[in-house]
């Protein structure tokens, strides 16, 4: 692994362009796709919150960004959909990112959410 | 029919006055008495006509009933189905635009839904296993009120319970303190944050933290190009060094290029 400079090529550029979309060994679909799935985990909202990051209206318009999984072509992509869009919806609202920072109504997301994936479930 | 019958009642009367009047008049007349048996046997075959006749008529009356059931029956299906026609014609198909309005292969479908199943409730989940988790409808309440509130309530639960575990136990937990530690949902429709911790963006927050770029991390190409370039580069540099070697040697003359060839580490002492 190199260490410290970053491109270190002994003869000048290289031939191939670096790619902006490659991070760290992971294309920025994959890094996205992740991070928008976590999202649907109620208690890793209420850590964001914790850490600030609602507050800040960059993060706030990317999140307004990963909107675009709602879209066919990259909603097949996700493994927990309906938590998921369900999240990004929510997250549209500056109430709910006031809120999410409470613990208790993370818990109430929590039971919430596992309730209504089990509905109608027979035991 | 009734004409008939009249017509034949009519002749047993005629026979029989007239019979009766020859008897009346001494003079009885055989054929008036063939007469009226005659007349007798027609009014008898017009009585069983009349019963069939009847019999006839009630079948047609019974046919007729039958027929207009029947008719009645075709003409409410028919309306049903106009009118369920109507209904199917004015579903109002969904607001939408062009682009989502999309066929979906079937197989699409199946192949989407295999890969969200493994996502979703396991099969072997007994729903009435899990204990009914109360509505936090107190805490939704309070936070109308103020930010403030929640959270003293959650410190109020915090020491009730510590106070009764000095006396009793776990079991003595309120329910709502049991379910902060929440270790009973068997399985959550999110990503558990093991697996958040083993993904990408955890890789990407260790590289961070251990000081190397992420960005740094090569893709295969870049790999492939990069050795390939490495590679040429030894090449080049090891035929610098033979080229250097045998300038070196062709330096000196021949007596001491024997040495030389044996050994090729620089000696300054025998320069």
């Amino acid at each position: 692994m190199t260490n410290g400079h970053p491109n270190s090529q002994t003869n000048g550029s290289s031939a191939i362009p670096r790619d902006p979309d490659f991070y760290a060994g992971y294309s920025r679909f994959e890094i996205e796709l992740e991070f928008v799935q976590s999202l649907s985990n109620p208690q890793y909202l209420n850590y964001l919150a914790s850490q600030k990051y609602f507050e800040s209206a960059e993060f706030v318009a990317y999140i307004d960004y990963l909107q675009y999984f709602r879209e066919p072509k990259y909603l097949k992509y996700l493994q927990y959909p309906g938590p998921t869009l369900r999240v990004l919806e929510l997250l549209q609202e500056e109430r709910f990112r006031r809120d999410i920072l409470i613990p208790a109504v993370a818990e109430a997301m929590v039971a919430e959410g596992f309730e209504a994936a089990t509905r109608g479930v027979e035991g | 029919m009734l004409s008939q019958l009249q017509a034949s009642y009519q002749r047993v009367e005629q026979s029989l006055q007239r019979l009766t009047d020859s008897i009346a008049s001494y003079n009885p007349s055989v054929h008036d008495a063939d007469e009226l048996v005659a007349a007798d046997e027609a009014v008898n075959r017009d009585l069983d006509r009349l019963v069939v006749h009847q019999a006839n008529h009630i079948r047609i009356q019974q046919l007729r009933q039958d027929n207009e059931a029947r008719d009645e029956r075709i003409r409410a299906n028919i309306k049903l189905l106009a009118d369920t026609r109507k209904e199917i014609a004015a579903i109002p198909s969904s607001a939408s635009e062009g682009e989502s309005r999309q066929e979906v292969r079937v197989d699409e479908l199946l192949a989407y839904a295999r890969f969200i199943s493994r996502t979703t409730v396991p099969p072997t989940f007994r729903k009435k296993d899990i204990p009914a988790l109360p509505k936090k409808e107190a805490a939704a309440a309070e936070i109308a009120n103020g930010i403030a509130t929640p959270p003293a309530n959650a410190q109020e639960e915090d020491n009730e319970p510590y106070v009764r575990i000095e006396n009793v136990g776990t079991k003595a937990m309120s329910e709502k303190q049991k379910q902060m530690l929440q270790p009973d949902l068997p399985w959550v429709p999110w990503p558990e944050p093991s697996l958040i911790v083993s993904g990408a963006l955890a890789e990407i927050q260790k590289l961070v933290e251990s000081g190397q770029d992420p960005a740094s991390v090569l893709t295969a190409e870049e790999k492939a190009e990069k050795d390939k370039m490495k590679g040429e580069e030894e090449a080049r540099e090891k035929l610098a060094q033979e080229e250097a070697e045998k300038r070196r040697m062709s330096m000196f003359d021949t007596g001491a290029m024997r040495r030389q060839t044996y050994s090729d580490v620089f000696d300054p002492d025998n320069e």
